[in-house]
């Protein structure tokens, strides 16, 4: 009796994998597309199938075999500048994009004519089924009353005596503070600092340059290419004034945004 | 016994695989139409602010249709607590608030680009009590071009109301202007995850500031470099004042962040001796005057550079900042006094760097002027406007 059982499952597998042909070609959220076909969350390995059920059938592990962990050996992310893909059978089905601001105020104290004033806030992002993400930064500044500091349109160094406020998201060797992103675990991230695009990190790039600083409402401040664990970042404020720099206590709200592209 | 049950599985088993074989072939044979969208691609979603529970943000999304030529009719976005057409947003009690306090209650369409032919208008909203809340667009179905990438602007949408809140923002397209053909989700379909943060409070203070310092040292560089307290007016060791014109000068140096600037005002009584005074110029009314002819005792002062009386070192007001000479006080060789009362005589009408003002103590003495020291302590005040 038990031999028939293993025979009845060899038959009702085939049948189940020549349907399989069909439906690869109609349900099509695409991760891999073309003008004929599409592939949702396409699958390399020895047991590619993410759940497929009829009402004859069943490759969902929790159905046919009581396991959620079938084929699932390991997990990860694999990736180039033209692909990547997602490891693990079980993958999440939702796309997700989390993002925490983790400083809700940063305090330079009293500014100075001769003596930069830094801060530091953080935040995190991770995300999954996306193209990647962005953050961009969007404020007035610092502003008292009708006065506003003046931005740095430009990744500028800090310059005592000079009117200036400005962010960026590395580690800064002058001023000791602040910190390059962070991956959490480390390999699993692929977030970072600056738009990922324009010039070269870390000497060219806004918001990348150590020492040097940047305001542009809307600018972007960190990115990732693909799916990403969490990064981590730090954002570092500065802020200097000038003789001329009207007294009072200057205040702005600056919002991070970040816009997953799925 | 069981030779026969095994010959009858194995018959049965025959039957059932050729049945299973059928089954692949007539649905081969048989287009399948599931309901199953075409997924819409390169999908985001940009909010003006991602601050949980803010109102008035406006939602910029640009994403990419999947099925090409399709007839587009409407476009139906909703804010959900799932990015998964096949389960329900959730609602709340309050109409057209999502669960997560979500809200297109008050939304806007502001734009929607890309699609070719009619312009889009917006239309129902559906309320919470089924599937949250939902805007829909609507315009005379056609045929769009390809897959062309739309860029859909909505104004005034109310977050979530959550920090740190996951949501979804779904996308779906229909041939028809009411969103219901195809039934949901549509003839594309597509989910952005957003999430809620909180902003960051930026604060520094920025102490008031004013800067001013009185010295004897001509053209000192700043506060540092200025010493002295006295000047004597008089000529040679002896410091004679006679009936021929002499001076002397004194220093300031000012500048503030004050927005209204500062002003500068001197206190200072009439140059007397203990028996004998000397006039103020034009009669201590304030208003400028040279000094008049040898035998009349007068004095006066003023910002100037001097040469009746020539008086060493005096000079106009110096430097970058934006500070002024009063009118009585700045016409070379013309001097003016106001013995014992605030006088005003230099300001600035906005915040400044440092001005360097030279004051020239012009005076002489008169035919009957009795011998004496004569003496005067001026006192000299900057005041600032914040």
């Amino acid at each position: 009796m038990p031999d028939m059982t293993v025979v009845r499952r060899v038959g009702f597998l085939v049948a189940a994998g020549a349907l399989s042909l069909w439906p690869a070609a109609l349900w099509a959220d695409a991760t891999q597309l073309s003008p004929s076909y599409s592939i949702n969350e396409s699958q390399i390995g020895g047991i590619g199938d993410n759940g497929s059920q009829s009402t004859s059938y069943s490759f969902k592990p929790s159905v046919s075999d009581g396991g959620s962990t079938l084929g699932d050996s390991f997990t990860g992310n694999s990736a180039s500048t033209i692909y990547q893909i997602n490891s693990g059978f079980n993958t999440a089905s939702s796309p997700t994009l989390s993002f925490s601001v983790t400083s809700s105020s940063v305090n330079l104290g009293t500014l100075s004519t001769s003596v930069v004033r830094t801060g530091t806030a953080t935040f995190n992002v991770k995300n999954y089924t996306s193209s990647g993400y962005v953050v961009q930064v969007i404020g007035a500044g610092l502003t008292s009353g009708s006065h506003t500091l003046s931005a740095l349109s430009t990744d500028t160094a800090s310059s005592p005596g000079t009117e200036q406020f400005g962010l960026n998201t590395v580690f800064n060797t002058v001023a000791g503070v602040g910190a390059n992103p962070v991956q959490n675990p480390a390999g699993f991230g692929y977030g970072v600092a600056g738009d990922g695009a324009t010039g070269t990190f870390g000497t060219t790039r806004p918001y990348t340059i150590p020492d040097k600083y940047r305001f542009v409402s809307g600018d972007t401040i960190a990115s990732a290419p693909s799916s990403s664990g969490e990064t981590d970042y730090t954002t570092t404020f500065m802020a200097n004034i000038s003789n001329l720099t009207p007294g009072g206590t200057y205040q702005g709200n600056i919002i991070f945004v970040a816009t997953g592209t799925f | 016994m069981l030779l026969k049950y095994i010959k009858y599985e194995l018959e049965r088993l025959h039957v059932g695989v050729w049945l299973g074989v059928a089954a692949v072939a007539a649905s081969l044979l048989v287009p399948m139409t599931a309901s199953a969208a075409g997924q819409i691609t390169t999908r985001s979603v940009t909010p003006s602010t991602s601050a949980g529970a803010a109102t008035g943000v406006t939602y910029t999304s640009t994403f990419t249709l999947a099925t090409s030529a399709q007839t587009l009719g409407s476009i139906k976005v909703e804010i959900c607590d799932s990015p998964l057409a096949t389960t329900a947003c959730s609602a709340s009690s309050t109409s057209g608030v999502n669960s997560n306090g979500a809200s297109f209650s008050s939304a806007t369409l502001t734009s929607l680009t890309g699609a070719g032919g009619g312009a889009f208008s917006a239309s129902t909203k559906t309320g919470a009590s089924t599937s949250g809340t939902s805007f829909i667009f609507t315009r005379s179905a056609s045929a769009v071009t390809g897959t062309p990438t739309l860029v859909l602007t909505i104004g005034n949408v109310t977050n979530p109301t959550g920090v740190n809140q996951a949501y979804y923002f779904r996308i779906s397209t229909y041939s028809d202007t009411a969103a219901t053909t195809p039934s949901y989700p549509g003839t594309d379909f597509g989910a952005v995850a957003m999430d809620t943060t909180q902003s960051v409070t930026v604060n520094a203070n920025v102490q008031e500031s004013l800067t001013f310092c009185v010295g004897t040292v001509a053209t000192p560089a700043n506060c540092a470099a200025e010493t002295g307290s006295t000047v004597n007016i008089g000529t040679g060791t002896d410091n004679i004042l006679s009936t021929s014109p002499s001076g002397g000068i004194s220093t300031m140096l000012a500048s503030t962040n004050a927005s209204s600037g500062y002003a500068i005002t001197y206190t200072a009584g009439n140059l007397s001796s203990s028996s004998d005074t000397i006039t103020a110029i034009n009669g201590g009314s304030g208003t400028k005057l040279a000094l008049p002819g040898a035998g009349t005792a007068a004095f006066g002062i003023n910002l100037m550079s001097n040469t009746a009386p020539s008086i060493t070192n005096s000079a106009a007001v110096a430097g970058s900042g934006t500070g002024v000479a009063s009118t009585n006080y700045a016409t070379t060789n013309q001097f003016a006094f106001v013995p014992a009362t605030a006088t005003t005589m230099a300001s600035a009408a906005g915040p400044t760097v440092s001005n360097t003002y030279t004051v020239s103590y012009a005076a002489q003495a008169g035919a009957t002027t009795k011998p004496g020291a004569f003496t005067t302590t001026f006192n000299y005040i900057a005041t600032g406007t914040f």
